[in-house]
C-alpha cells in the first residue's frame, strides 16, 4: 500500500515540477536578451564594449539650436529631456547606437530624431577608446513619463547578449526651462 | 508485493543503455552546434603571426607588407591622424576578395581603433597623394584583382595624444582567421 503511495506521490511531484518548467522557465529571447549593467546618475558604467556616464538631465518646452548654418526652434506638446552625458569605446572603436528614456510606466522612448544637425548629439559619430565623447541625447516625452525613468544605452536598439547600462535617472527634476539654447548649454 | 526478478541480459541492457545515454547526448550536440562551433573558430582572431619590419607574410589569398605609418597631422584637440599604408599581391584571387577587411590599430594594452575619413585638407596636401586615389583595405579586396596584382592600400586613424608610437597595425581576413598579421613598425 505504502508502495502505491509512494508511485502516485512521485507522479504528483513531476507533474508539479513539469508545470513549474513549463510556466517559469524563461523564453529564448529573454535567455539571449540584453544583459543589464545598472548604475545611478554620476555613476560611470563599463561594459563589455563602452563606457558611459549620464551627469545631468534638463527639461525644456522648446530647444533652439543651429544646424547647417540655419536656426531652428522645436517645441513640442509634451518636454524635451535632455540627458547631458559621456560615451568611450573600450577597448576597440564601436558605434553605440541607441540610447531609450523608458518611463517608470514601462513606455520606452527612442532618442528624437527631430535634431538632426544639431551640436554634440552623442550616437551620431563612432566612439573611439581614449578618445570620450561628451554631449546629450534629447527625448521628447509626455510630461507623465518624467519621473522615476532609466536611460537605456545600448549598442543596438535590441541588444542581444550584449550589454545594456541602465541608469536611474532622479525621481524628481526642476519644472522644464521655457526655452534652452543648444549651442549655449553648457556641457562640462 | 514481491520484488520482480530482472535477468542479468535485461540487467545488461538497462547498463549499457544508460551508458549510451550521455554518449547520444554527446553526439546530438555536436550534430547541432558543429556549424555554430566552425562559424566561431573562423570569426575569431586567435592566433597572431608576427610580421618583422620589411617583410611580408601571406594572410586571405595575398602576402601583406606594411610600408608605413605616418603622423601626418594633429587636430585642435591633441587628436593624431595617422596614415597606414601597405601593399598587397595577390596570390588566391577568390579568397583575396571576401570581405570584409579588418584592418586596426593596436596598442599594447588591447585597445584598438579603426580606420576613420580622414577630410582631404588632412592628406591631399601630400605629395604622392596629389591627384591619386587610393584605395582603402575593403575597396581593394572588392576590386576583385586578379593574381599577381600589386595592390597599394591606404586607412586613415585617429588616435589619442601620445598614442601614435605605441601602435601596430593587426590585418585580419575572413579567409585568414583565425590567424592575424601583427606588423612590426620600421626603425
Amino acid at each position: 500500500m505504502s508502495g502505491a503511495f509512494a508511485k502516485l506521490g512521485a507522479l504528483v511531484l513531476a507533474a508539479v515540477l513539469l508545470v513549474g518548467m513549463q510556466r517559469y522557465t524563461p523564453g529564448y529571447a529573454e535567455i539571449t536578451g540584453p544583459i543589464p549593467l545598472t548604475g545611478k546618475i554620476g555613476e560611470t558604467l563599463t561594459g563589455r564594449t563602452f563606457s558611459v556616464r549620464a551627469d545631468k538631465v534638463l527639461l525644456a518646452e522648446r530647444l533652439r539650436f543651429k544646424a547647417y548654418g540655419r536656426e531652428v526652434e522645436r517645441d513640442t506638446g509634451g518636454v524635451f529631456a535632455l540627458v547631458i552625458a559621456a560615451l568611450e569605446a573600450q577597448p576597440a572603436s564601436v558605434n553605440v547606437g541607441s540610447a531609450i528614456w523608458r518611463s517608470a510606466q514601462g513606455a520606452r522612448f527612442v532618442a528624437s530624431p527631430r535634431f538632426q544637425g544639431a551640436p554634440r548629439l552623442l550616437g551620431t559619430d563612432r566612439l573611439e577608446p581614449g578618445l570620450p565623447q561628451r554631449g546629450l541625447v534629447i527625448f521628447e516625452i509626455p510630461r507623465e513619463s518624467v519621473a522615476g525613468a532609466t536611460l537605456l544605452v545600448a549598442a543596438s536598439r535590441w541588444p542581444r547578449l550584449d550589454t545594456q547600462a541602465e541608469i536611474a535617472l532622479p525621481a524628481t527634476l526642476d519644472t522644464p526651462a521655457p526655452l534652452i539654447d543648444l549651442s549655449e548649454l553648457a556641457y562640462e | 508485493m514481491s520484488e520482480a526478478v530482472v535477468s542479468p541480459s535485461v540487467l545488461r541492457m538497462r547498463r549499457i543503455s544508460l551508458w549510451a545515454l550521455p554518449m547520444a547526448l554527446a553526439l546530438g550536440i555536436v550534430l547541432q552546434s558543429h556549424e555554430n562551433a566552425w562559424e566561431w573558430w573562423r570569426s575569431r582572431e586567435l592566433f597572431a603571426r608576427e610580421v618583422p619590419a620589411s617583410t611580408a607574410a601571406s594572410l586571405g589569398g595575398a602576402d601583406w607588407k606594411l610600408m608605413g605609418l605616418r603622423r601626418v597631422a594633429e587636430r585642435a584637440d591633441g587628436r593624431a591622424v595617422m596614415l597606414l599604408d601597405m601593399e598587397a599581391v595577390v596570390r588566391d584571387p577568390e579568397a583575396f576578395a571576401v570581405l570584409p577587411c579588418r584592418l586596426v590599430l593596436e596598442a599594447p594594452d588591447g585597445r584598438r581603433w579603426s580606420p576613420q575619413f580622414l577630410t582631404p585638407s588632412e592628406v591631399n596636401r601630400l605629395p604622392e597623394r596629389r591627384g591619386r586615389t587610393i584605395p582603402t583595405c575593403t575597396q581593394a579586396l572588392a576590386s576583385k584583382p586578379t593574381a599577381g596584382v600589386t595592390l597599394r592600400v591606404s586607412e586613415g586613424f585617429v588616435l589619442p595624444a601620445g598614442m601614435d608610437r605605441q601602435v601596430r597595425p593587426v590585418l585580419s581576413l575572413p579567409a585568414g582567421r583565425p590567424h592575424y598579421l601583427r606588423f612590426e613598425i620600421p626603425g
